[in-house]
């Protein structure tokens, strides 16, 4: 009787499983690619990968440039030969082909070849290296609601292509609902092909483990074994934003704890601005139990200043409060996800103390995340499939700022107006543009010297005609913050001979040439009065100084004493 | 089982493993929640009421357990966790999920040795919760050798909070693997060769690890997980007592005593 008992649920399990593993129904054909993904790893702005599905195999190669040739595989300046393999029980195959020594925020336009089947030209664009702004786009659980997984990817590929900037798409895990089946999988490749924008420009993939895809080879083979085989653990570094992908299905409290805190160090190390971190289990659940990650994780998370986590697995939308030591606190870390990419919505259980209050946020919300990330804030959205805002928040970085100083003219200066100067400043972090503008009265009101112009930390100014004691110049990022404002310093009128008797009036104000030599702004700039003088010269509308005009009289009256003299002497 | 009080613990352990699973069923949802809802579409709504319902069901039960002399609520419990295991394949999501059926065998078997015990079938209920137990320990030795990652993490943490040692990775793996090897081996023991070393091993270890999980997740998470476990050293705890008792019964046989 024992025997037979065991044998019931050992047969019905195998054979659930594998009745739900040939579930796919998408095929490749012959060795004509399909299903291509693009994935990033550690070093975006240098590194990816390249992958397609045939269902032959055969010697595949790609074609890159970073030029477009529309397919005309001759033009390519690139070509490399594939790595190929036999997805796990399944009778197709993959092809990855690792591109390395790639140029940041560049774009590379490719064609896949099995045998003789090419795709149509694709193309991606690297991550930059530097500070400058850039998009993100996030979420997980796309594993049971096909329908729904579809859809989604309408909305992701919306708003890629609404957000030319953003850089790649960072999965939490659970694409389907059994790891081990290839069909499964099969149709999410498939089905992702719906985020490739209409212009061919392919979504790179951030990708992380989920519990459905277990232990599984499979999606090892789909992404290209991200952060090493069956680890699944790496740190994207994109300009100053760290982005720590974790494996709640590996050990979370051995090796993997020491890479995080390792990584987390250099993260500090490196004066990351931001730093975020991505796994499948979440830590602050708004459904189920926590996963080892709160005992495991969070502790880490808090004691170098991470700022947001991307959790999956609860089928849920939610932000929670700011956390640390286990209590709301505006110092604290925001966890937010839980995973709505295609797989039906629980309602989230809201007495949780940390999805509660104004600064939390939970509901039963299909969703992609969208992080706007600069130097000094990471905005999160909470996008629904019809693209409305549904929760965000702006995080202010801990540890970076732009800063901008100005450093000439400096304090009590003197310049001479007309002569040429030199503005010069000191920038930290990004600021790529810069608008330049100078004031006679203490920065109470500001006249433009130049706008937009590009970052070189100088620039040529030839000092207006204006006399003033109280100058001031100010350099401001053209996004508005940061800025930096000169001392004071004084704008001294040059001394000038007088201007012969014969000299032709001047032009009127409005017709004389701008004193600025830089963009062509015209800001009015305010003229000395004229002194009321008896001298003809002046009275014409000469504009000379008072020193001039002293002069003049002086000139004036030995003319008249030598003529009186000549007389007398006659 | 001649003994009175063997059926008794069994029922103690039996009530203790379904008020685990009330606390499990409350947190986390039962399988079927998660089948009904995410693939036959049934509202949220209502599979946890679903939920709740059962874990009222299973409360009762725990309760009624002490005193019931009918069998229809020791097959209902069966039936329930033998679902429950079932289902825990069916939805995945777990490490080796046939793995984890095998592994909950025993919370369905020892309902049915107590039928087997109450219908007067000693023999054949000591055989069942020995066939429970030895699949229990071969399910989570065989994890155990494909370093099951929470296992891993147990044994770290473990010693971590009784030493203040962090242990490498790498040698809770090598631990792990031995203990994969033990857990193996007493399974196949357990049904060879019974012995009360055998079972004295499995009761001692059975409740270690059921300790394990309230010391990695701590008590306020981790009692559930304990509790529902209760009989993977109880079980083998009994059958230590009654192999330790029919030796001592064969070292001082009664003349009256009946063997069935």
């Amino acid at each position: 009787m024992a025997r037979a008992l065991l044998f019931v649920p050992l047969t019905l399990s195998l054979f659930s499983a594998t009745a739900r593993a040939q579930l796919g129904t998408d095929s490749p054909d012959s060795t004509r690619p399909v299903q291509w993904r693009v994935m990033f790893t550690e070093d975006p702005a240098h590194r990816a990968v390249v992958a397609w599905t045939t269902e032959d195999d055969g010697v595949s190669t790609l074609y890159w440039d970073t030029q477009p040739h529309g397919g005309a595989l001759a033009e390519y300046a690139n070509t490399m030969e594939c790595t190929s393999g036999r997805y796990s029980l399944s009778l197709h195959y993959y092809h990855h082909c690792s591109l390395t020594g790639l140029a940041p925020a560049t774009s590379y336009y490719f064609v896949t070849e099995t045998e003789n089947d090419v795709s149509r030209e694709f193309y991606f664009v690297t991550a930059h290296d530097d500070g400058r702004p850039f998009k993100l786009m996030a979420g997980g659980d796309s594993r049971s609601d096909r329908d729904q997984r579809r859809i989604m990817n309408d909305t992701i590929r919306a708003l890629f292509e609404q957000h030319p900037d953003v850089v790649a798409f960072a999965h939490g895990g659970d694409y389907i609902e059994m790891g081990y089946s290839f069909g499964q999988f099969n149709e999410w490749m498939t089905d992702n092909e719906l985020t490739i924008a209409s212009d061919g420009r392919i979504l790179p993939i951030i990708a992380s483990r989920g519990n459905h895809e277990g232990s599984s080879d499979l999606m090892d083979q789909v992404f290209a074994e991200p952060g090493g085989a069956g680890t699944n653990y790496y740190t994207t570094v994109i300009g100053d934003y760290w982005f720590i992908t974790l494996n709640t299905e590996t050990s979370m409290a051995g090796d993997q704890r020491l890479f995080l805190e390792q990584q987390l160090q250099q993260a500090h190390l490196a004066e990351a601005c931001f730093i975020s971190a991505q796994y499948h289990r979440p830590a602050f659940p708004g459904v189920k139990d926590p996963s080892e990650a709160r005992a495991e994780w969070v502790p880490l998370f808090e004691q170098y200043d991470a700022d947001l986590i991307l959790e999956s697995d609860g089928h849920i939308l939610k932000r929670t409060v700011p956390i640390r030591n286990e209590a709301e606190d505006p110092t604290g870390v925001i966890y937010v996800g839980e995973g709505g990419l295609g797989v039906s919505q629980r309602t989230p259980v809201t007495d949780r103390w940390f999805i509660q209050g104004p600064n939390a946020f939970a509901a039963s919300q299909h969703h992609v995340i969208l992080l706007d990330v600069s130097r000094t804030e990471l905005a999160y959205r909470a996008i629904a499939p019809d693209l409305t805002v549904v929760d965000s928040v702006t995080l202010t970085s801990r540890r970076c700022m732009n800063t901008l100083e100005v450093k000439t003219p400096a304090q009590g200066a003197v310049l001479e107006s007309g002569a040429d100067s030199e503005i010069t400043w000191i920038t930290g972090g990004w600021v790529p543009t810069v608008d330049v503008d100078w004031s006679t009265d203490d920065g109470s009101t500001w006249m433009s010297i130049a706008s937009g112009l590009a970052n070189a930390e100088r620039a040529e100014w030839t000092v207006p005609e204006v006399a003033t004691t109280t100058g001031r110049v100010r350099v401001r990022s053209t996004a508005g913050a940061p800025e930096g404002v000169s001392g004071g310093f004084t704008i001294a009128l040059p001394e000038k001979e007088p201007d012969p008797p014969e000299m032709p009036p001047p032009p009127p104000p409005d017709e004389q040439p701008n004193p600025m030599d830089m963009n062509g702004a015209a800001d009015p700039i305010p003229q000395p009065e004229n002194e009321v003088t008896t001298d003809p010269a002046v009275a014409e509308g000469c504009a000379c100084t008072e020193t001039e005009r002293g002069a003049g009289s002086i000139l004036g009256l030995f003319g008249i004493v030598g003529l009186l003299f000549l007389r007398r002497r006659r | 089982m001649r003994s009175p009080w063997v059926d008794q613990c069994l029922r103690v352990g039996l009530a203790l493993q379904c008020a685990g699973a009330v606390g499990s069923i409350l947190v986390n949802g039962t399988p079927l929640n998660t089948m009904l809802f995410l693939d036959l579409g049934v509202s949220d709504a209502l599979t946890r009421e679903l939920d709740r319902g059962i874990a009222c069901a299973l409360l009762l039960a725990a309760i009624s357990m002490m005193f019931a002399k009918g069998r229809s609520l020791f097959y209902a419990v069966a039936g329930w966790f033998a679902l429950d295991a079932l289902l825990v394949t069916y939805n995945g999501g777990t490490f080796a999920p046939p793995l984890e059926t095998l592994g909950r065998t025993l919370r369905w078997i020892a309902p049915l040795a107590v039928v087997a015990s109450m219908a007067g079938h000693g023999v054949r209920a000591q055989k069942l919760l020995a066939w429970g137990i030895a699949l229990v320990f071969a399910a989570h030795g065989i994890e155990a050798l494909m370093l099951h990652p929470r296992f891993v993490d147990y044994l770290i943490v473990t010693v971590d909070r009784a030493t203040s040692l962090r242990m490498a990775q790498a040698s809770a793996e090598a631990q792990l693997i031995a203990i994969g090897l033990i857990d193996v081996m007493l399974a196949i023991l357990a049904i060879k060769r019974p012995s009360k070393a055998v079972f004295g091993y499995m009761a001692f270890w059975g409740i270690a690890t059921a300790l394990m999980r309230s010391v990695y997740y701590g008590p306020e998470i981790g009692w559930h997980h304990t509790l529902i476990r209760v009989l993977n050293g109880g079980a083998p705890l009994l059958l230590l007592l009654l192999t330790a008792e029919r030796e001592m019964e064969e070292a001082w046989p009664e003349p009256s005593s009946s063997s069935r």
